[in-house]
């Protein structure tokens, strides 16, 4: 039954959201910088409104406040309907891995919609200060908190921490466990691709592929931090990259003191398939780490036993599978 | 179907407004790259370089012309749009209570 069917049209996110969702993946910095009406401030969100962070809208939202939060991010171009499962009401408690999490593991779950377009290291530092909002009017005492982001969400959050430790924020220390699902850490196939389209036609002594690749160039620096996978900037670097120009910009540690899981989706049933080496899960690629012993330099503080590989899920079905959920509670109880 | 708020809906006409503003200047600057070249490499032939000048002059001006009333059609629509939203904003405002 769809969700129009169930009355439901006011609780997730409609095409409307969908198309601005996608709108701020493609121009959002634009949007952002021109003050557009269309572009969207961070915000936890609840039945496709943003819930203001006061103690009294978190026990309107969760009557019963866990010890426990899990903040689900997603990732380009989409929103936190990228979590609903297909078919699925939003009311329905096992519609989402959030809600899934708060039944089963009595975790509270809170779903974050970003301007995907902005940089990486923006949504970072913004999503560092809006978790430090929220567990400074969290009714309760929070023990410990789950983090799990989406595709270019994961970047995003690796980044939160980076700058929530530059500012002191206590949320930080609080995080246990950070799960990644199809993250582009080592940057995104399809951006590399664009990348290089873009560098070419730029190139060649003709009006009309100057003015597509010109065009084609205006994608937000969201999408173009999805390159190298790079989303911290530092002092001063902050800047447009341009095409040719190599980046500078790097990735800071993993946090330290957590646990970091990394679970990612192919096309195909073998990932060793030339179809999966070469796309991954259709965006991003496997990382290089898997199957590798000792892990491979650079590749972070995760090892094998953290790196999960969902055959014949796709980059998007990632965000709402059941074999995918059952990996996360799994790791989330034992360990 | 959800309905998009006032402030969104600015925001697309804003939108409409610099994507035909940028797609003109855009289109523009690349057809005059592409007539340059002809009408330079015309200019050379000094039987046909006076009425190519002639032609090359009426070809900008009328190019140019189309260009700037594209322009100006797209600005009285931008302002006529923000009169509207205004007018549909104050509309939805709640009336004042009386003292």
């Amino acid at each position: 039954m769809s969700r129009r069917q169930h009355g439901l049209s006011e609780q997730a996110p409609q095409w409307t959201e969908w198309g601005i969702s996608v709108l701020n993946g493609m121009i959002g910095d634009y949007l952002h910088h021109r003050r557009n009406g269309l572009a969207i401030d961070m915000a936890c969100y609840h039945r496709n409104h943003p819930l203001p962070l006061t103690t009294a809208d978190l026990l309107r939202v969760h009557p019963n406040p866990g010890a426990t939060l899990c903040i689900l991010l997603h990732g380009l171009g989409c929103n936190e309907g990228v979590w609903a499962f297909p078919d699925t009401p939003p009311d329905n408690p096992d519609s989402s891995y959030g809600t899934l999490l708060q039944r089963e593991l009595d975790y509270t779950p809170f779903f974050l919609r970003y301007n995907t377009g902005l940089p990486v290291a923006d949504n970072g530092k913004t999503l560092a200060t809006l978790l430090d909002n929220l567990l400074n009017c969290y009714p309760t005492h929070v023990d410990d908190i789950v983090l799990i982001g989406h595709s270019m969400g994961g970047l995003v959050l690796r980044s939160a921490c980076h700058y929530g430790i530059r500012q002191g924020c206590q949320w930080v220390d609080k995080v246990q466990r950070v799960f990644y699902l199809g993250t582009p850490h080592e940057g995104a196939i399809l951006e590399q691709l664009g990348h290089v389209a873009v560098t070419v036609l730029q190139k060649v002594p003709n009006p009309i592929t100057q003015l597509i690749g010109k065009i084609l160039d205006r994608r937000s620096q969201g999408v173009k931090d999805l390159r190298s996978g790079s989303w911290l900037a530092e002092d001063g670097l902050d800047d447009d990259l341009e095409v040719g120009r190599p980046d500078h910009r790097g990735a800071a540690p993993w946090l330290a003191h957590a646990r970091h899981y990394l679970l990612v989706g192919t096309l195909t049933e073998d990932p060793d398939h030339a179809l999966t080496l070469l796309l991954g899960d259709a965006l991003v690629r496997l990382p290089r780490a898997y199957g590798q012993s000792p892990p491979a330099a650079g590749s972070g503080p995760v090892p094998n036993s953290h790196i999960k590989v969902f055959p014949k899920v796709d980059h998007i079905r990632l965000a709402h599978d059941a074999k995918v959920y059952e990996q996360i509670k799994l790791w989330c109880s034992n360990e | 179907m959800s309905r998009l708020s006032l402030q969104q809906i600015r925001g697309v006409a804003d939108l409409i407004h610099d994507t035909v503003a940028g797609s003109v200047d855009a289109i523009e600057e690349t057809h005059r790259t592409i007539v340059r070249k002809p009408f330079a490499l015309l200019k050379q032939i000094d039987p046909i370089a006076a009425p190519v000048r002639t032609i090359e002059h009426i070809e900008r001006n009328i190019a140019g012309g189309v260009y700037q009333s594209i322009r100006v059609a797209n600005r009285l629509a931008a302002t006529l749009s923000t009169q509207v939203l205004n007018w549909l904003e104050e509309a939805e405002e709640p009336p004042q209570p009386q003292p």
